[in-house]
């Protein structure tokens, strides 16, 4: 209880510190290089304020939504599968692993060459930067699957489909959660990277320009916003795992 | 009415340490509305031979026989109650309770006016709404038998129910089976380590040796119903006590 109480109020003061500390290091670097927190937030503040930033983000998510709602159709029925089924399981999850270690940005040139620099060539850098990682918090869930509770269900003659819809799937949907939280955030890193490495368009395009005119307050701004974004979808995810699974909490022993 | 017969059951094992013969000729036959334990150190078979008698494990010789019929798979003749308890955390108690009539496809108020019913048969009045990690240990195992019994099974299959609660409760557990026992009037198969808990519970006592596990014997319990309390310091019940560790003992 003490501990929580005072890491709550070391929060803020860490913040405020941290910022405190940029500002003094600022203050003797050229704008330029450097600008200070006090510089950025007021830049993001007017920029939010004037619509440049809200009007690029609604840009920017379109790929990210279409990218991320494709990587999470695929990966749950997929990694229910594979979680499921032992055999396939050890035939696939060594090429699964090597495709996870390639970092998906190297994969950009191939994506420009079958999905083009535009919307399509995004949504599959997207699909591909979160697919695997809501696979493998599916696959573990299903894999994980407490054995007692099947037993239980098919002592009441649970069978088939039944089985899966009333005990695998229910059991698998903490990680499931876990994983669509995950892959929401990788979805936002994602969102971004596509908008730098194919043709810059919105938010990726904003911070180019501004980065490239020596602007940092304002290429700062659009970071902190993009972070912010960022933030808000995992929370956002939180509160709708809280709302669906409410039987989890208090229930990891 | 019912009854539930095992025979010649044999159920062999692939462990670390090479084939483990948990089951080797086993049979028994357990008639209507008897109250039988399965007593035997852990280890001996008889929660495999519980789990066949279910038939949520196959045997690899013999047959299990439910009125003369022969059971291939769990159906809802028959209810399991786990050591583990095993409710679904995502459901209320009343929604693990609904769980098999659910699959029968029970209306929902039917269901409903069925789960009252049990929830006020087990004693928990009050906590239909909550869920299985709300609940202590022995609530937990009150939903578990609401459960198992909400499918009216004939009989109730019961897997040292009471082996993960504390001495206290265990023993209040014991007397609100008896309890529950005489409302529903259902043949109980008990699997228990618990020499007294064996005793005190059953009409009769079968007797199980580990490697190979086999049936000693089979003791009937010559105690009236209603049980009590004082039944347990009575010179017979610790003559029966002694009998059976010695029994157990000699064959070790």
């Amino acid at each position: 209880m003490w501990k929580s109480r005072s890491s709550f109020a070391l929060y803020p003061v860490s913040i405020v510190l941290g910022l405190l500390a940029w500002e003094a290091v600022a203050a003797f670097v050229p704008k330029g290089l450097l600008a200070p927190p006090s510089a950025v937030l007021g830049r993001l503040a007017t920029m939010t304020a004037d619509g440049s930033l809200p009007r690029a983000l609604a840009g920017s998510v379109q790929h990210m939504i279409v990218g991320y709602l494709l990587a999470v159709a695929a990966a749950i029925p997929i990694g229910i599968l594979i979680g499921r089924n032992a055999p396939v399981a050890t035939a696939v999850e060594p090429v699964l692993n090597a495709i996870y270690a390639i970092p998906p940005v190297a994969l950009v040139p191939f994506f420009i060459i079958w999905f083009g620099m535009y919307f399509e060539g995004r949504v599959a850098l997207v699909f591909a930067m979160c697919f695997f990682e809501i696979l493998i918090n599916v696959l573990q869930g299903a894999r994980n699957v407490d054995r007692g509770l099947v037993d239980a269900a098919r002592s009441l003659e649970a069978s088939g489909l039944a089985l899966w819809r009333l005990v695998v799937i229910p059991a698998a949907l903490p990680f499931i959660f876990t994983g669509l939280r995950v892959g929401i955030g990788r979805a936002v890193n994602a969102m971004i990277t596509a908008e730098l490495f194919f043709v810059a368009v919105n938010l990726g395009q904003m911070l180019k320009t501004r980065s490239n005119a020596f602007d940092t307050a304002s290429a700062f701004a659009i970071i902190l916003f993009i972070s912010l974004f960022g933030l808000a979808c995992q929370e956002g995810m939180r509160l709708i795992e809280r709302r669906a699974i409410p039987w989890h909490r208090g229930s990891e022993t | 009415m019912a009854s539930l017969e095992a025979r010649n059951l044999y159920k062999t094992y692939e462990s670390r340490d090479g084939a483990v013969t948990a089951l080797e000729d086993v049979s028994l036959k357990v008639t209507d509305s008897e109250f039988v334990a399965i007593l035997g150190p852990s280890g001996c078979g008889k929660s495999t031979l519980l789990r066949i008698l279910d038939g949520l494990t196959p045997p690899d010789r013999g047959e299990v026989l439910m009125d003369g019929k022969p059971v291939e798979r769990p159906t809802q003749e028959r209810g399991f109650v786990f050591q583990s308890f095993n409710l679904f955390p995502w459901r209320t108690a009343r929604g693990n309770i609904e769980f098999g009539m659910e699959l029968k496809g029970v209306p929902k108020s039917e269901r409903r006016s069925a789960a009252a019913r049990l929830i006020g048969l087990v004693g928990l009045n009050g906590f239909d709404g909550k869920y299985p990690h709300e609940l202590s240990g022995g609530m937990q195992q009150r939903v578990g038998i609401a459960r198992a019994l909400a499918i009216d099974p004939a009989v109730l299959l019961m897997d040292e129910p009471f082996g993960a609660l504390d001495a206290q409760t265990r023993e209040d557990m014991q007397d609100e089976l008896l309890r529950i026992w005489a409302t529903a009037k259902k043949t109980v198969i008990f699997v228990t380590h618990s020499i007294e808990e064996a005793i005190y519970l059953s009409d009769r006592v079968i007797i199980m040796t580990p490697r190979p596990g086999r049936i000693l014997a089979s003791l009937d319990i010559p105690f009236e119903r209603p049980r009590s309390e004082a039944h347990r310091t009575r010179a017979e019940f610790s003559a029966l006590r002694h009998e059976i560790y010695s029994r157990l003992k000699n064959v070790r």
